[in-house]
């Protein structure tokens, strides 16, 4: 095992006027050195408020509990200027909107030049610039870029120039969070081939969080789907789209519409309210197998089957 | 049936650039959003017509076209023969009453200080309630009214309507909010409804129920549907003919069936291919387009996908700005940047119609010249053999290509394909 970043029992509880919200709740989550874990579920399942914790990306009103260890490190013990240190250094995080993230009176070479100084002051802009123009040949965008301001480049640019951001440091992980879901199919599939050769260039593991099955089924190691702010099931992705094991996941991949759907279908219901707390399955009212016991106790992860993978049902 | 319920005929729709004074004095001639460039196409009745493509090839333009939203800059839209594309005012009214418009976003086409029950009401307030005979008559009372609008939530699946009538917007799910939008869509009984990416905003795990509720409206009043859509999976499901459009122009059209199981458009095979595969045992490396969709002022000449296409012939439509990009494209390779340094800077290349060309000043051109075209050589492909010849006219380097083949829509295999390769 080479494990780079372990989340253990991770919780996540946002006070509001109408009381606590528990958008994320005892998470488990490791990820290995140089592989992809893809995090899936639909809005507001928690797997956007859960990459931002392993950041410390979360606004005041949230309480987490539980640790994040990073190389062995409890990133929630770091004081506030250590953990900038960390945030692009060794733990980067690119997100659905580039357009939202680049500030749009700068131009790209000052992006690169404030990023770098504000990690490292010695570095004069020259040699900064030098640095950025290097990462910007590998997510392949012309140079000429570099004196533009954000609004004058496309979409797809623009995302290349947030990874190249990203890259400056060579983190060690990288979060990226619902990354292509503004982007067309074919640009969605150039930056993902792109993230991937990246990946192996760099050594850089990644946390890619999406609503989109395709998308983990093409480029994630290991699968973790979350509903209702828990891990619902946890495994390698082959044997997991192989043979889905929570009913979630189950009634979430049927309802993937592909070119070889015949049929439709959709999960019943809607999911929970985050608000207040909980008993039992929060799957409950739209699990087509559940009994008497989901209503009251809630299940804790199984490790179930031959690959071992986490599900969290009474079923097994 | 032989009258198709919707035809629209060489429609365009061009939307001019606005530029401040002394970027107009400046020249660059008028300049305008190519948005719709000529399409063609007719829905029958009850037929379900898709039209599919990325993001800004004009398949929403022409939706807000067809209800008078935007104003068409030439060609013709016939609604069961009669010509609609610059209706009065009072024409418009009556449109609206036949094709109606459901958006993407179901939370913005609500208002959120009405409540969900006063927004279909309202409708039928302005428009009337279309009795047996067909004919819209203003409702008699206020109960009248309530009750029509319960019967529209009970149709679209919002019961108890009582409970739902005095509901607003934020108190909806997506789904619940859509269903909204359709009733008040269907309160006008409309002949044909334009759906604007309908189930894009929601999560995959319902969306297939917002699918399934418009296939049982259409079965249910005989509707007809414009689909509009990014998602060539949900399309295929859903459609019985579709388009694929790029940069405003159909590049294929045809029966769903027969596109899907063997698509011809070298667009269409690029967008099949990229749609990410829920399959992981299946994983399979793509060939993708290069590049990213080019802006719709200057479109590309002769086909408008030659400079992406993995298919490119040498009479598709190579032009001047090909050459910039070919340089720029070489040039993200550091070594071959510095090899090649004495051609650049890029922003020193200008492209004019057919023509690329860099003025050298006081040094010699002959060794760009050389350069240049050895370059061209060693890319090879279509776009070298495009290239009618790399020469000099006083202090200029010039590549000057062929002119392309003239393109026309033709039939291949059972639907329409614009495309040099047949």
């Amino acid at each position: 095992m080479n494990v780079l970043l372990e989340a253990k029992r991770l919780s996540v509880t946002f006070e509001t006027s109408n009381g606590p919200v528990h958008a994320v709740k005892d998470v488990d989550l490791t990820i290995e050195k140089g592989t992809t874990v893809g995090l899936v579920g639909e809005s507001g399942c928690g797997k956007s408020t859960l990459g931002r914790a392993i950041l410390r990306l979360l606004p005041e009103n949230a309480r987490v509990n539980g640790s994040v260890l990073f190389n062995g490190l409890d990133l929630a013990i770091l004081s506030s200027k250590e953990m900038r240190d960390i945030r692009g250094r060794n733990i980067a995080m690119i997100f659905q909107d580039p357009m939202t993230r680049l500030n749009p009176l700068m131009r790209i070479r000052d992006h690169f030049v404030e990023t770098i100084r504000a990690h490292d002051p010695t570095v004069r802009p020259e040699e900064a610039v030098e640095r950025a123009l290097k990462v910007l040949a590998d997510v392949r965008v012309p140079a000429d870029r570099m004196s533009m301001y954000p609004h004058e480049l496309s979409g797809g640019m623009r995302q290349r120039i947030m990874i190249a951001l990203c890259l400056l440091f060579k983190p060690a992980l990288l979060i990226a969070d619902e990354p292509t879901t503004a982007l067309d199919v074919i640009l969605e599939a150039q930056i993902l081939q792109l993230l991937q050769s990246i990946m192996h260039e760099y050594d850089m593991a990644v946390l890619l969080i999406t609503h989109n099955l395709g998308l983990v089924a093409e480029f994630a190691d290991r699968v973790a789907v979350m509903y209702a702010g828990r891990i619902a099931e946890e495994g390698a992705t082959v044997p997991l789209f192989r043979e889905p094991r929570h009913p979630y996941t189950q009634g979430l991949l049927r309802s993937v519409i592909d070119l070889d759907t015949m049929k439709l279908y959709s999960v019943p219901g809607a999911p929970p309210s985050l608000l207040g707390e909980s008993v039992g399955c929060p799957f409950v009212p739209r699990c087509e197998k559940r009994m008497a016991v989901c209503e009251t106790v809630f299940p804790e992860i199984r490790l179930v089957g031959e690959d071992r993978r986490k599900v969290a049902c009474h079923l097994y | 049936m032989n009258q198709p319920l919707l035809d629209v005929q060489d429609l365009r729709v061009h939307f001019p650039v606005f530029r401040g004074f002394v970027q107009r004095i400046l020249g660059g001639g008028d300049m305008k959003v190519h948005a719709v460039d000529g399409v063609s196409f007719s829905i029958a009745e009850g037929e379900v017509f898709g039209l599919v493509g990325e993001s800004g090839c004009g398949k929403s333009t022409i939706a807000k076209t067809l209800v008078g939203l935007v104003r068409a800059s030439s060609g013709k839209i016939l609604f069961r023969g009669e010509d609609v594309t610059h209706p009065d005012p009072k024409t418009l009214f009556h449109l609206r009453e036949r094709i109606q418009l459901i958006y993407q976003d179901a939370h913005a086409a609500l208002s959120p200080a009405m409540s969900v029950g006063e927004a279909i009401a309202d409708v039928l307030r302005t428009h009337g309630l279309p009795n047996d005979a067909g004919e819209r008559v203003l409702p008699e009372s206020e109960e009248a009214l309530r009750e029509a609008v319960y019967r529209i939530f009970d149709d679209v699946g919002l019961r108890p309507p009582a409970f739902y009538y005095d509901k607003y917007p934020d108190e909806l799910s997506g789904g619940q909010k859509q269903r909204v939008v359709a009733g008040r869509v269907l309160a006008l009984r409309p002949e044909l409804i334009v759906a604007d990416e309908p189930v894009a905003m929601l999560d995959m795990s319902v969306r297939a129920r917002m699918l399934e509720f418009l296939l049982e409206l259409k079965a249910k009043y005989n509707l007809t549907y414009l689909f509009i859509t990014h998602d060539l999976a949900t399309a295929k499901f859903m459609c019985d003919r579709i388009g694929i459009m790029y940069l405003g122009r159909i590049v294929e059209m045809g029966p769903a069936r027969t596109i899907y199981a063997d698509p011809k458009h070298p667009y269409t095979r690029a967008l099949l291919q990229a749609i990410p595969n829920p399959n992981p045992e299946r994983r399979t490396k793509k060939v993708l387009p290069k590049g990213e969709v080019p802006n719709a002022i200057w479109p590309p000449a002769g086909c408008r996908f030659h400079p992406r296409c993995p298919s490119v012939l040498a009479t598709c439509g190579w032009e001047g700005r090909d050459v910039i990009a070919l340089l720029e494209e070489r040039w993200l390779t550091p070594e071959t940047a510095e090899r090649e340094a004495v051609v650049g800077p890029v922003g020193e290349w200008e492209a004019d119609g057919l023509i690329a060309r860099r003025d050298m000043g006081k040094s010699d051109p002959a060794p760009i010249r050389d350069l240049i075209a050895q370059i061209i050589r060693e890319t090879g492909g279509a776009m070298a053999e495009a290239v009618r010849e790399v020469r000099i006219e006083g202090p200029t380097v010039i590549v000057e290509f062929h002119p392309p083949d003239p393109l026309e829509p033709k039939e291949v295999d059972g639907r329409i394909v614009e495309c040099l390769l047949y």
